[in-house]
């Protein structure tokens, strides 16, 4: 086809002229999806509140849900005390009068609240007293609460605890559906065997009548190695693989807010940002944030140890470009968005995308 | 490519064979013209069978890339005359390739982006068959045909993959064209005129897209 091309342009004859290598976008229109936001932790702090008080966030959120609840080696889930919980009441409570529906996300992970410890969740897993416990005391978090839904987010487990999972699942489901909806985190799997660590722990032909809506986890798209955070066209293959599963579950694809400063030299590593952050680490080192082909930002800089980073991060105009590949032809207008790491994202984010969803 | 070169060798052969018939009878005429075209409404490009390090099956359709494009090339073909009346245009076929300043455009098909490059766009035409009538005073002659036939465009194109793009095989759309055109020729010679044209394009990619102007060099009855 290239050497047709070549041939072509000499029997024309034509000068072929274009403007340069800048790269216009399409006028953005994205499709209106069900909207959720995550964020870390019981808490929302007063700029996150803020941000749901806005007209454009009503227009694009419906559900926020708190990554707070931390279920124990001991079956035991916190917060456990008087106070958080109170506080964790009153603060449905405002979500609610703000129309947001609110869901608590149970996240399987080590005590200091970050590490996913694969083989030592399936080693609890394995234990039906611990699944009843943990279901016992998410349940009760959540009906104390008021919220309205539980999420569980469990990741790095090994396949041998694919009937475990199914069983945890279960044990929540019968505590706490159908007054509050389930959701589970489903890792971006494109193949079976899973593509990525985790994927093949999740029965999801099972899970299917066991819960509300799979959020497929379509993040850190680059993984470990710099590059961009999320693909658009990657992640429709996440959604289609999961809904090739089964044909009765509900979905959300997702979106990450926050940005990926990977070290490229030295002990390398990755670490999460904002997108202020991002802005203020470009003025410190004088780096000029680039577009990558997906539009996603990225910076190049070097810090005061002479390690070298690259920065990636999206702000409101990369965000539409991806949400607008996402059309209603591609990915149906009943999948949902899950916008991962609420807080840390462009703040110009909501405008552009209620503008856009009109 | 043969089979046109064998009609134009009959073409050329005949014609003068069929002219001396003075108007009466089933005569012949080929022409080459320069054409210019405009089309005000864009397509969307058929996306098949491409892949990148993230997918690696990328199959849809673009949305419409959404700009006016003009296009400069050439165009050849042979028709019937009968009686010295009635045009029953046989075939033709047109390449043109894309005029202006185009800037690359980002679009989407199937979930993936895709940085479409207008500035190396061509296209194919080719119309079969028609009917046309043309009327003659003196040196001059006026000429209106209707013909269908279909036309392919292929724009080059390359899909995101990280932080860079891969090119891929130029992204294409076809459609069915039907357009009329309408001619005013001056005889150079008794066999040979030289014409002014201009083509409506009834569709081609969409109703009333544009058209076309040219100019012409006809031999023939």
């Amino acid at each position: 086809m290239k050497k047709f091309f070549a041939l072509a342009a000499v029997v024309c004859g034509c000068g072929f002229t274009s403007s340069g290598t800048q790269v216009q976008t399409e006028t953005q229109s994205v499709p209106a999806r069900h909207g959720t936001v995550i964020a870390d932790g019981c808490l929302l702090d007063p700029w996150q509140m803020e941000i749901l008080e806005t007209n454009s966030a009503k227009l694009v959120i419906h559900d926020v849900v708190l990554d707070c609840l931390l279920p124990h080696a001991d079956g035991t889930v916190t917060p456990a005390d008087a106070s958080s919980k109170l506080e964790l009441s009153n603060l449905v409570a405002e979500l609610h009068d703000m129309g947001y529906g609110v869901s608590f996300a149970a996240s399987f992970v080590t005590d200091n609240g970050y590490v996913y410890d694969g083989t030592q969740t399936a080693k609890e897993l394995s234990d039906p007293t611990w699944i009843a416990n943990v279901a016992t005391n998410i349940a009760a978090l959540v009906n104390d609460s008021a919220a309205d839904a539980v999420d569980l987010d469990l990741e790095l487990l090994p396949a041998s605890a694919k009937a475990n999972v199914t069983q945890l699942v279960s044990a929540v489901g019968a505590r706490v559906r159908p007054a509050k909806k389930l959701n589970v985190f489903l890792p971006p799997s494109i193949q079976a065997p899973s593509d990525v660590p985790g994927g093949d722990a999740f029965d999801v032909p099972t899970l299917a009548s066991k819960v509300d809506r799979f959020r497929v986890m379509t993040l850190d798209y680059s993984g470990n190695h710099a590059g961009p955070t999320i693909d658009s066209g990657w992640a429709v293959d996440a959604y289609r693989f999961a809904q090739g599963q089964t044909s009765s579950a509900t979905f959300d694809v997702s979106f990450p807010l926050y940005g990926n400063d990977y070290t490229t030299t030295g002990q390398g590593g990755v670490r999460f940002t904002t997108y202020l952050e991002a802005l203020g680490l470009a003025d410190t080192f004088h780096a000029t944030a680039q577009r990558g082909s997906t539009q996603e930002l990225f910076l190049d800089y070097t810090d005061e140890g002479k390690n070298s980073h690259e920065l990636w991060y999206d702000d409101a105009q990369s965000t539409l470009v991806t949400l607008g590949a996402w059309d209603g032809k591609t990915i149906p207008a009943t999948v949902g968005v899950t916008f991962y790491g609420f807080g840390a994202e462009d703040p110009a984010l909501w405008d552009a995308i209620a503008e856009a969803t009109k | 490519m043969r089979s046109f070169n064998i009609a134009l060798v009959g073409a050329l052969v005949l014609c003068p064979e069929i002219a001396r018939a003075e108007g009466y009878g089933l005569g012949s005429q080929l022409w080459i013209e320069a054409t210019g075209t405009y089309m005000p409404a864009s397509t969307g490009l058929d996306v098949s069978a491409v892949s990148n390090t993230a997918r690696e099956n990328i199959a849809g359709s673009t949305k419409p890339f959404g700009f006016a494009t003009g296009y400069f090339g050439v165009r050849s073909g042979i028709d019937f005359i009968e009686s010295d009346r009635w045009i029953i245009p046989l075939f033709d076929i047109g390449l043109y390739g894309i005029m202006g300043t185009y800037a690359d455009t980002l679009v989407s098909a199937d979930g993936s982006l895709f940085r479409l490059h207008p500035a190396g766009t061509i296209m194919f035409d080719a119309e079969l068959s028609g009917i046309g009538v043309r009327f003659k005073k003196r040196r001059w002659m006026f000429e209106g045909t209707v013909k269908p036939g279909f036309a392919v465009v292929a724009m080059p194109a390359a899909v995101a993959d990280g932080k860079g793009f891969t090119d891929v095989d130029a992204l294409n759309s076809a459609t069915f064209t039907l357009r009329a055109q309408l001619s005013v020729c001056r005889r150079l010679d008794p066999s040979e005129r030289v014409c002014l044209s201009v083509t409506p394009n009834i569709y081609q990619w969409g109703w009333g897209n544009g058209g076309s102007f040219s100019l012409r060099w006809e031999i023939g009855s």
